[in-house]
């Protein structure tokens, strides 16, 4: 999927079967409010990314509703539990423009 | 449905205070002369812990794209389909602004990048263009470690002795309704306190920076436009002849000091 929307998502802590790891996801996006003004004055039309759902080998583990307060560059934290078998997390975004986006990052126990 | 269950969001209201621990230690200059202070010194610690973890610092989502440009996808062209590996590119960056006896004005790195890619399939539009800022990004943090080489060509030194005189002009010249110089701040009130910020010698080691409150990366184009707007003159274009004899002026009075890769300011 290609999006011009620059995201990163990263893994910290020891990658420990049982253990847990913080997934760090980012997302340089504008996140206009709708409440910003252009240079002429005119409003910038509400543009956020409003859901970010996290996978685990593709089973659910974290749906967030994001609101307007959001700082651009988003960035979301969040612990995941690791598999015996390890597997792959993958974050997937969408925002109001219909603009969607999906990192992953492996986790190699 | 799994919303509760399991993960503690953080939200960045404010990047600084995000994953990492809040440090509460106060902000303190460290002792001795500060002239020569870059501005890494005058970060708050929690800024300092998120610059040096890459998972934390947004800078790494433009080095990444950097990366992806430089590198190119798979049969596609790429910068190092000419320049080669990045690391081969270190000494590039220091060496900006420089006369251009082509175009017969200064240009300084992130001119050069759009000059190139106008000779590419993908021609860049604008200085403060993302996709300008990652490769400025990316060459700058090769550079990281190294010393500026601001020098002039060897036929061309007597007009570029004249761009470094109009920039020290401007450093001293005052300006705007604050009626202020530069050097007003950033030689005479060094380390004492304007409005919530400390000021700093003003050396221009960090750039391009991502700027909290930019909440974007900018170049050091667009830091000085930020100056002029601050003591509320005139806000040259971006681009400007004046911005670059300024940058010149300011790395040269670096001159010694390390490039220290994209920064994070405040």
């Amino acid at each position: 999927m290609s999006s011009p929307i620059l995201t990163r998502l990263a893994l910290a802590g020891q990658v420990k079967a049982g253990g847990h790891v913080e997934a760090r996801w980012s997302a340089a996006h504008p996140m206009n409010s709708g409440f910003r003004v252009d240079d002429s004055g005119n409003r910038i039309p509400k543009n956020i990314i409003h859901t970010v759902r996290a996978y685990l080998n593709d089973r659910l583990i974290m749906e967030a509703d994001l609101g307007t307060a959001m700082t651009s560059p988003v960035y979301l934290a969040f612990p995941v539990s690791v598999p015996a078998e390890g597997g792959i997390v993958k974050v997937i975004w969408q925002d109001d423009l219909g603009q969607m986006g999906e990192t992953q990052q492996r986790l190699v126990i | 449905m799994l919303k509760s269950a399991f993960f503690s969001l953080l939200f960045c209201g404010s990047l600084a205070s995000s994953a990492q621990t809040v440090s509460s230690e106060p902000f303190k200059l460290p002792s001795g002369p500060l002239n020569q202070l870059s501005g890494q010194a005058f970060l708050s610690p929690s800024l300092k812990a998120m610059q040096s973890d890459a998972s934390t610092n947004p800078i790494s989502l433009w080095l990444e794209q950097g990366r992806t440009l430089w590198n190119g996808a798979a049969g596609k062209p790429s910068c190092a389909q000419c320049h080669g590996d990045i690391e081969t590119m270190k000494s590039v960056a220091p060496q900006y602004p420089k006369w251009s006896d082509k175009q017969q004005k200064l240009i300084n790195m992130e001119d050069q990048i759009l000059t190139c890619s106008q000779r590419t399939l993908r021609p860049l539009k604008s200085l403060e263009n993302t996709e300008l800022l990652s490769l400025s990004a990316l060459l700058h943090s090769s550079s990281a470690g190294l010393p500026f080489q601001i020098l002039p060509n060897k036929d061309s030194q007597k007009r570029w002795q004249v761009e470094l005189n109009a920039g020290a002009k401007l450093f001293t010249t005052r300006m705007g309704r604050m009626n202020l110089a530069c050097t007003h701040c950033h030689d005479l009130n060094i380390g004492k306190t304007m409005r919530a910020d400390v000021i700093s010698p003003g050396h221009p080691t960090g750039f391009p920076i991502f700027k909290l409150s930019w909440q974007s990366m900018g170049s050091i184009d667009r830091r000085l436009r930020a100056c002029y707007s601050g003591v509320q003159a005139e806000v040259p274009a971006p681009g400007s002849p004046e911005l670059r004899q300024l940058e010149l002026f300011l790395k040269s009075r670096a001159q010694g000091m390390a490039i220290e890769g994209p920064s994070l300011r405040r």
